[in-house]
């Protein structure tokens, strides 16, 4: 037979080829292909992480934490009107080589007028190269914010605010604002192949990226010239792997040492097995049920409050989410400064639900639209089956829903031209402050901003959301958030269900990996024994 | 001979237009934006989804865009991949190897495996081991293949340890180049020792996967074909004339009795990459059937269109082959039609 | 999983020499049915099947889409903590695995035979008009029907569902897609065959019109493996259509269709393996059956096997 032959062959190749591997070689299983190298191009975690290891920030998140440090930047000075920013950079920095480029000269502020230029300049030559979507960089509104950014020396940079913000240091640390190198890129515009320039990234990071072959593996090696010291492992292999089922067999067998996103079904298994460790953090997100305030009877607050009472949100984080689910009463999670734990949860109960109906004049069997997204979000493992689960928790209270989905962006689209009557959706943190959370339930001159699936417009909530933004003394922002959180339960504009816990397991010989709130996946500091 | 030659293949010609046309016009149904598709959560001002549609041609009419694929098409251009920025047909020749390669380890493993069981089949025929073999390829050509690879996966690779669980090759043992993609060829290139067994113990489940339902296929054609050959004349006549049963079968009734299973491996080459769909996405195999898929999803029009339009090539590239070989084989169609 | 189909529209199901069958040939055709065990076990099982599907409200003991919150995932009876009330246990909502994989006959059998009639409507109406016309509509025809078969079948299902949205109807709208080629091209083949014969010279001398020609002379000839072709075309449909359930193209929830039953429970396979495992059976069993169905229906109509 020849399968078993093979098999039997295969077995004898393990047995031999266990030879000693001296270098150190850590293999992530991650779960997608990157769409390319160049972190200000693209939105997804997946071509975020692959990026990574190749790169640094003028100020970077501790490993681990939000908390902020500095990078490439050694320091910085804050004016006192908050909207002049003032970086000393860090000298002596050297870029990684590959195999075509050899840098010829240290890491300088024209790297970071390249990097930022790239983004807002039109008449950069890069401006346009790889579809030229710099998503992040408008979405955290940097055009209006960044008034203008120069040199004063070649390691001082000075970037002017249009107004005071203190988000601009979190924003910063986010990988769009990641510093590539403008020799390089001159390097390749003058051999004209620019668009290589997003496909072999050159950095300062960690390590030097080796190669890539599309869909099967990323190889990294170690920066022995890193400016924080080389990392304790010599070689770094992304070995992509979309399946999670995959993903987990994977692991346990020892073909890669670190894997994301386990499904929820997975983890007790994954706990219960002696050779790895299962980390976990609280994510920060929220999954939650948006109503359409701008369509009848959703524009009543009563009966938005007894669909939140009808909901066994209990029952559906145990199943949805296994462990991986902690229950929400407010938008942000409870790992916040701003959160406010003096707001009392929606109790689950169908009776009370029933008369609040009532009471708003809903009688009869009400039929509503529920839409479920198509795919597996961080804050929401599986809408179908939670979808599922409401629909038979509203039919006991006679509310109908039909469930509805589409394709993942034609679902947003519509959803934000407020087609929806109730739809699940949700929220991932790009850089830990609360402004992050708060703004998507924002409206823009008295109108709700497209983020705002739930249509819903509160004078209160906008004054505070915009004071808040510009108030430097956490403590207000803190009583601001307060204020907004209660307002956000008594309206209800959406019913928030949960937070996700993100796990990762990880095999018991990788040492001091830490997870990122962020979902960041970092392997500098991380050691094999 | 030529003229067969060059006839069918001019046959071939308006095919590929309408092929182009047809996927142009289905894609563009396709409800869904590329650029809407991937900004996640964050959403899209209208000002700048307008300015990317424009920057990608997708505000032009849909005759004008397919114009223009057009003439890139007859310059060799399959368009650039909306969500990489990368050339569809240089992402499509990185990735078709892997597909190749498994679908023809499957095909072998088909063919290998297949062959004799039909043969056998028919020799027994009427026979206990008859029928458990016309049983079990039944069931192999019913098997619902995404099934059957998590179950393999499950027991052979995670409960028996015999096989890796996915992927090509040892990516903490192995590390060199990849030249022509084919990790076969790759890894006795490559010199390291042990990898070209590496190589090949990673195909293992993944070749039983997709070769299940060629090989149910390749067994009961073979016996069924044999079984007709059998009841000839000729054979009949051999037997008669007292020559070996194992000359008579092996030699004179196996040669008459494979052509129309040359026929058959021949068309499930279309079926077989469909197949390569399901498997490369259940063993993360770097192949063209998980880049469509992700294409789909992405909305990556570029990408899908030119993939579809590759993998359609070479389907009708083998069945041109298939058709040819047949005329060889049979004058009559040749003359024929 | 298409691969055999086309082996078989181009493999021996279209050598058959068709042979018009003699009127009383219904007790031969039954004897020689009755000849492979595995067909009439597969005729039993799909029977079986197929009662099942018609009388699941009567047979199934619970409704297919009712949650039961307290028995979430329960394993099925002869395992630790299973109990009768839940035989084949409950799924990752509480719904109960028996139920659902009976509703799911229904949903299943459903596409398949709705794909089946509508590909043979078509697949008649087209192929009759390609052969019988000739030229332009011929040449129209078969192009068009090779290009659809020259896309992989999964692609063009999974391209068509794209365009129309998932759903039960476009499911079945798909799956017809890819298939009618193969009757097309199996009717228009047969048909050409007959035309050459005496009879329907005959007939055309006769004065009979083309329509009347087509249906009543040439179309029952060419039957007995439009039949066989059907029968196996419409396990193809099945598994086909699991495969669009699977990668969450096909019917949408609470549906209980088999293909995204399983696709909906694979995290399952791990801790609750019997979630996953119910219905691949489920797909497995009733498709080896309708084969087994098809093949003996082959097999009587082929007088050289019968005669071998």
């Amino acid at each position: 037979m020849t399968a078993l032959k093979m098999i039997g062959i295969g077995l004898a190749a393990v047995l031999l080829g266990s030879t000693a591997v001296s270098a150190k070689t850590l293999v992530f299983c991650a779960e997608g292909s990157p769409e390319n190298f160049t972190p200000a191009l693209n939105t997804t975690g997946t071509s975020l992480d692959a990026a990574r290891p190749v790169f640094d920030q003028l100020v970077e998140f501790e490993r681990g934490s939000t908390t902020l440090k500095p990078g490439l930047a050694e320091s910085w000075i804050i004016s006192p009107d908050g909207k002049t920013v003032t970086f000393k950079l860090r000298q002596n920095v050297k870029f990684g080589a590959t195999r075509e480029f050899k840098p010829t000269r240290d890491f300088n502020a024209d790297d970071v007028l390249f990097s930022f230029h790239r983004q807002s300049d039109e008449q950069n030559p890069y401006f346009k190269v790889s579809g030229g979507k710099y998503d992040y960089y408008n979405d955290m509104d940097m055009p209006k914010l960044l008034t203008s950014i120069a040199k004063t020396d070649d390691h001082t940079i000075v970037m002017t605010l249009s107004e005071p913000n203190v988000a601009i240091l979190a924003n910063l640390a986010m990988d769009f604002a990641t510093i590539q190198s403008a020799e390089y890129a001159d390097y390749l515009l003058k051999k004209g192949k620019p668009e290589q320039f997003d496909q072999v990234p050159v950095g300062t990071g960690p390590f030097v990226f080796a190669s890539y072959q599309k869909d099967a593996v990323i190889r990294f090696k170690a920066n022995p010239a890193y400016w924080g010291g080389k990392p304790a492992i010599d070689d770094l292999v992304y070995a992509i792997t979309p399946d999670p089922t995959a993903r987990v067999s994977k692991l346990k067998t020892g073909e890669c040492q670190v894997a994301p996103f386990p499904r929820p079904a997975d983890i007790p298994e994954l706990q219960n097995d002696p050779n790895l460790n299962v980390l976990s953090q609280p994510g920060l997100n929220i999954g939650y049920l948006a109503f359409n305030a701008a369509k009848p009877p959703f524009d009543k607050k009563e009966v938005r409050q007894a669909l939140s009472m009808a909901i066994d949100r209990k029952a559906i984080i145990t199943q949805v989410y296994g462990q991986s689910g902690q229950m929400a009463k407010n938008l942000i999670p409870p790992t916040m400064w701003a959160f406010n734990d003096k707001v009392t949860d929606y109790p689950f109960d169908p009776a009370k639900a029933q008369a609040l109906l009532k009471d708003a004049g809903v009688s009869g069997p009400l039929d509503i639209d529920l839409w479920y997204m198509p795919v597996q979000r961080p804050y929401n493992p599986d809408a179908k089956r939670m979808a599922e689960m409401m629909q038979s928790d509203l039919a006991k209270v006679g509310v109908n829903a039909k469930l509805v989905t589409y394709e993942w962006g034609e679902y947003r689209k519509r959803l934000q031209n407020g087609e929806a009557t109730a739809a699940l959706f949700g929220w991932t943190g790009d850089n830990g402050d609360p402004d992050n959370f708060f703004f998507f339930l924002g409206c823009i001159d008295g109108k709700p901003a497209a983020s705002n699936v739930g249509k819903w417009c509160d004078p209160t909530f906008n004054a505070n959301l915009a004071k808040a933004r510009q108030a430097n003394d956490q403590a207000e922002r803190t009583r601001l958030y307060g204020e907004m959180q209660v307002i956000e339960h008594d309206q209800e504009p959406v019913l928030n269900i949960a937070h996700s816990l993100v796990y990762e397991p990880v095999r018991k010989e990788v040492v001091d990996f830490k997870m990122s709130p962020l979902s960041r996946q970092q392997f500098d500091g991380v050691d094999l024994k | 001979m030529i003229r067969f030659f060059l006839s069918r293949l001019a046959l071939t010609i308006p095919t590929f237009v309408a092929l182009t046309f047809l996927t142009f016009v289905a894609i563009r149904l396709v409800p869904g934006d590329p650029v809407e598709v991937r900004v996640g959560e964050h959403g899209i001002s209208p000002e700048r989804l307008a300015m990317f549609r424009h920057q990608l041609g997708l505000d032009q009419p849909v005759w004008r865009q397919f114009t223009d694929y057009g003439w890139g098409l007859l310059h060799g251009d399959f368009g650039t991949s909306l969500s990489t920025s990368g050339k569809v047909l240089t992402e499509f020749l990185t990735l078709f190897p892997a597909t190749v390669e498994l679908s023809a380890c499957a095909m072998l493993f088909a063919i290998v495996l297949g062959i004799p069981m039909g043969v056998f089949a028919a020799v027994k025929r009427g026979t206990w081991a008859d029928q458990a073999l016309m049983g079990l390829s039944v069931t192999g050509y019913s098997m619902p293949i995404f099934w059957w690879g998590l179950l393999l996966i499950m027991l052979v690779a995670e409960q028996w340890h015999l096989t890796p669980v996915s992927g090509r090759i040892d990516l903490i043992r192995f590390d060199y180049d990849t030249p022509t993609g084919f990790m076969l060829i790759d890894s006795l290139l490559s010199d390291e020792p042990g990898a070209f067994l590496d190589a090949l113990h990673h195909l293992v489940l993944p070749t039983i996967v997709l070769g299940t339902i060629p090989l149910a296929v390749v067994a009961r054609m073979t016996r069924s074909s044999m079984l007709e050959v059998l009841s000839e004349d000729y054979v009949r006549t051999a037997r008669a004339k007292g020559l070996s049963p194992f000359r008579v079968v092996g030699v004179h009734a196996l040669r008459n009795a494979l052509i129309p299973v040359t026929t058959v491996i021949g068309l499930m080459i279309g079926s077989l990459l469909a197949g390569a769909v399901l498997t490369e996405t259940i063993f993360s195999w770097p192949g063209v059937g998980h880049y469509l898929i992700e294409a789909i999803s992405r909305r990556d029009y570029p990408a899908l269109q030119g993939g579809i339009m590759l993998v359609s090539t070479v389907v009708i590239l083998v069945n041109l082959l298939v058709d040819v070989a047949y005329g060889v084989v049979n004058p009559r169609i040749r003359h024929g039609r | 999983m298409a691969a055999e189909l086309s082996a078989r529209a181009d493999g021996p199901a279209a050598r058959l020499p068709a042979a018009p069958a003699p009127p009383s040939a219904f007790r031969n055709f039954w004897s020689s049915f009755g000849e492979g065990k595995g067909a009439v076990l597969g005729l039993a099982i799909v029977a079986f099947v197929a009662l099942l599907a018609i009388f699941a409200p009567l047979v199934a003991p619970h409704s297919p889409i009712e949650q039961f919150r307290d028995a979430v995932k329960a394993p099925p009876v002869w395992q630790d903590g299973g109990s009768w009330r839940y035989v084949l246990g409950t799924d990752g909502v509480g719904r109960d695995m028996l139920s659902r994989l009976i509703y799911g006959a229904r949903v299943s059998l459903f596409i398949g035979l709705s794909v089946m009639c509508v590909s043979f409507v078509v697949g008649v109406v087209l192929g009759l008009a390609s052969a019988y016309f000739g030229g332009v509509v011929d040449v129209l025809i078969t192009r068009l029907m090779d290009r659809i078969m020259s896309v992989p079948d999964l692609v063009l299902a999974i391209l068509a569902v794209a365009v129309l949205g998932p759903s039960l109807v476009n499911t079945i709208v798909a799956v017809t897609i890819v298939y009618v080629p193969r009757y097309v091209r199996l009717v228009r083949g047969s048909a050409l065959a007959e035309l050459d014969k005496d009879y329907v010279m005959a007939a055309k001398v006769a004065g009979v019109g083309p329509l009347r020609l087509m249906l009543s002379t040439i179309l029952p000839n060419c039957l007995a493996p439009l039949i066989v072709q059907a029968a196996l075309g419409l396990s193809d449909a099945i598994l086909e259509a699991a495969a669009l359930g699977f990668l969450g193209l096909g019917a949408q929830p609470p549906t209980p269709e088999w293909g995204a039953m399983l696709a909906d429970s694979r995290e399952f396979i791990r801790s609750q393996p019997w979630i996953v495992t119910f219905p691949g059976l489920a797909i497995l069993i009733t498709v080896v059956s309708i084969n087994l169905l098809g093949d003996g229906l082959r097999d009587a109509f082929d007088p050289k096997m019968r005669r071998g």
